[in-house]
């Protein structure tokens, strides 16, 4: 009996992190237009879900003050993607079930695959926020998996190509690598980017390769090992992160114990980042990170509108990646509705593919065949400035143009 | 020779968070039967209220032992609000009603600290004098791992001489061994149950505040750290204080050492010390029939 309380008790302990909630639903007029918008909203990826529906309320509030669409308002309707695919398909029926089927937004890669599917079999049509993984758009094959779904940020791929060129052109004599990574798709797919983008991988030594569970927070032991093993040879040294969030906040932080960041000549990582340097408080490191978005990268009309708007909400905050990816959707959105003039999904589905619309970083069309959007990388040269907005000091943005197909 | 010491050193300075953490789980679960699925909740309000009281900013180690005491106090009080309102009157109720009560606060705990301080991350400096690291016989060891060792030391003599030289501790071993024959001999259980809960939520509190200078403080941490405390309660053995410090060390050194000798096994030290354990001591490395007795 005592085994039996054991075991069940250890079974239900690891089943907590995995469990979460969806819920959703509306009950909205008919003039509305409803777009439904799936995103994390508790929990450890809450900021993030925070994030992505911040940027498509700015976008669909600006369609609104500009009259909506044929004189129809747009309505974002918000629900919880939860933590696991299991809950995010739940929350994409309960939207379609709703009769909302123009559908955007989430979060993580093995979500949108699993709902990909689901949408697939209805009527709806799904554009996906941060969804990243190569396959899920036609991106690199020039053939859209899916016929329902469409994809506004770069891929892995392309971030992790976007920084290894850039990397590979300012530190050219660092040829030897740490890397730290998250040990699932997004992370092992990042490193092999990034290390295969230099020079394909010749002539790179790696030296420690750490592969950690998902958010995994205690690094101690792994920055003790890579500072044991960088002692005098800072010039050739770099460290590549394959982590995000809280991982790549905490590493940070047990590496300062270590002066790892000075043991070094190049910290790198791909993803959200700016987010991280900001919660560290002016104490964030050197970094150059690749992601699809810093709001000091583009100079135009459409980007100093939607980094005031955010600023507006928040304190004169600045958008991150994932602001800007929910951003896209809901312009995506926009631009495929008034070319279809009605709200009809399978209208607005045959008007996305093709759809061309100014987004923060200039004109942005999506591929009729591939369903992805092209949008360029932009790598960021950071380092905390406690006297710099949001505690960050932007040296440097190198745009990186979209290379997919 | 040099690398394997510097693995030990990481490894234990890992260790002690969790000791502290899980100390406080099994103290609970040893006088009460109660498996407090919140715990993970109260580590993650620790570290808030330490970021709180801190502001972010380096502090003196003065301030930081103040916000220390502040953060342990302050989750003590929320686990004695539990204790009142919820857990005293489940102790008589079979395990399942407990669980289910345990994780609805978790679920309660989680909620409220993300309407108090947002779902956006948080950091909070070192203090200075504690920042950084030292050569110690040719090995660079962080002067805050040497900090954390230093206080688990402190706090496992402490919860010894607690449990084996107070009398209250004596109270404490007698509730744990037969709630209702310490009752018979005029103890009152009570008076044990509700300090017991309060110190258990404290040693929680105290755990995140310790960690909060190192990790990124947000509402992930709490299942994170609830996964890992019950694996160091399962591998020390329910309600065993010294068992809580052994596994604790024991995961904290094998992680270390898989980082640095084996680094294909990292991440599954954890997991394989509980099914090891699970599958060929089942009551835990260091189990007695009634946890505390031996404590």
């Amino acid at each position: 009996m005592r085994k039996v309380w054991l075991a069940s008790a250890a079974l239900l302990v690891f089943g907590v992190a995995g469990c979460g909630s969806a819920g959703g639903g509306s009950n909205a007029a008919d003039d509305v237009i409803r777009i439904g918008f799936i995103a994390p909203t508790q929990g450890a990826f809450g900021e993030i879900g925070e994030n992505l529906v911040d940027g498509a309320r700015i976008a669909v509030d600006q369609a609104n003050a500009a009259g909506g669409i044929d004189g129809r308002q747009l309505e974002l309707v918000v629900t919880d993607e939860g933590t696991s695919p299991q809950t995010a398909t739940q929350a994409a029926r309960d939207l379609v079930g709703d009769g909302v089927e123009l559908v955007g937004g989430m979060f993580s890669s093995a979500n949108c695959g699993a709902v990909a599917p689901i949408i697939e079999q209805s009527p709806a049509v799904l554009i996906t926020g941060s969804c990243a993984s190569n396959e899920q758009t036609g991106a690199f094959t020039g053939q859209a998996p899916f016929t329902r779904t469409f994809g506004v940020a770069a891929r892995d791929r392309s971030t992790a190509d976007a920084v290894a060129e850039v990397i590979g052109q300012r530190f050219p004599q660092v040829r030897t690598f740490d890397v730290l990574g998250f040990d699932y798709k997004w992370g092992r797919e990042t490193w092999d980017g990034f290390r295969d983008g230099l020079d394909g991988g010749a002539g790179i030594t790696v030296n420690r390769e750490q592969w950690l569970p998902l958010n995994t927070t205690d690094f101690r032991a792994q920055v003790s090992a890579m500072s044991r093993g960088l002692a005098g040879e800072r010039d050739g040294r770099g460290v590549f992160l394959s982590t995000y969030g809280a991982g790549t906040a905490g590493f940070i932080q047990q590496a300062e114990s270590f002066d790892l960041p000075q043991q070094i000549a190049v910290l790198a990582n791909a993803g959200e980042y700016y987010n991280v340097a900001r919660s560290l408080n002016g104490r964030a490191p050197d970094m150059w990170n690749a992601y699809d978005y810093n709001y000091a990268a583009f100079d135009t009309p459409v980007n100093q509108e939607f980094v005031e708007a955010y600023g507006a909400m928040h304190d004169g905050a600045r958008p991150v990646g994932w602001t800007y990816q929910g951003y896209l959707v809901g312009l995506a959105y926009t631009a495929a509705l008034q070319e279809a003039g009605t709200d009809d999904p399978e209208q607005v589905r045959t008007a996305l593919e093709g759809v061309t619309f100014d987004g923060p970083s200039g004109p942005v069309t999506i591929g009729a065949e591939s369903h992805q959007a092209d949008i360029p990388t932009v790598v960021s040269h950071t380092v905390g400035a406690p006297d710099q907005p949001d505690g960050i000091d932007v040296v440097e943005t190198i745009v990186v143009p979209y290379g997919g197909r | 020779m040099g690398e394997i010491v510097a693995a030990l050193v990481a490894g234990v300075a890992g260790g002690v968070p969790l000791f502290v953490v899980a100390s406080g789980l099994t103290l609970i679960y040893g006088v009460m039967r109660v498996l407090n699925f919140a715990h993970g909740a109260l580590f993650a309000l620790g570290a808030f209220v330490l970021a709180t009281v801190l502001g972010g900013a380096a502090p003196s180690p003065l301030m930081l032992v103040v916000a220390l005491l502040v953060a342990a106090v302050v989750v003590g009080a929320v686990g004695a609000v539990s204790e009142v309102t919820i857990f005293r009157r489940l102790y008589t109720r079979d395990h399942t009603t407990t669980l289910l009560a345990s994780y609805a606060l978790l679920l309660t705990l989680g909620g409220l600290t993300e309407q108090i301080w947002g779902v956006t991350p948080r950091s909070q400096a070192q203090a200075i004098e504690l920042a950084g690291a030292v050569g110690i016989g040719g090995i660079r060891v962080a002067v805050y791992d040497l900090v954390l060792i230093g206080i688990g030391l402190v706090l496992a003599a402490g919860l010894t001489v607690l449990l084996r030289r107070s009398s209250f501790g004596q109270n404490i071993r007698a509730v744990a061994h037969d709630e209702t024959m310490a009752r018979a001999l005029g103890v009152r259980a009570r008076r044990v149950q509700l300090p017991v809960f309060v110190l258990g939520s404290a040693l929680a509190g105290l755990a995140g505040a310790l960690i909060a200078p190192l990790v990124s403080i947000e509402p992930g941490l709490a299942p994170t750290f609830v996964v890992q405390s019950f694996a160091v309660v399962i591998i020390g053995g329910l309600g065993s204080i010294p068992g809580a410090l052994v596994a604790a060390l024991l995961i904290g050194v094998l992680e270390s050492f898989a980082v640095s000798f084996q680094p294909g096994l990292v991440g599954f030290s954890l997991y394989i010390g509980v099914a090891a354990v699970l599958l060929l001591r089942p009551g835990g490395l260091l189990s007695t029939s009634s946890g505390l007795r031996e404590a």
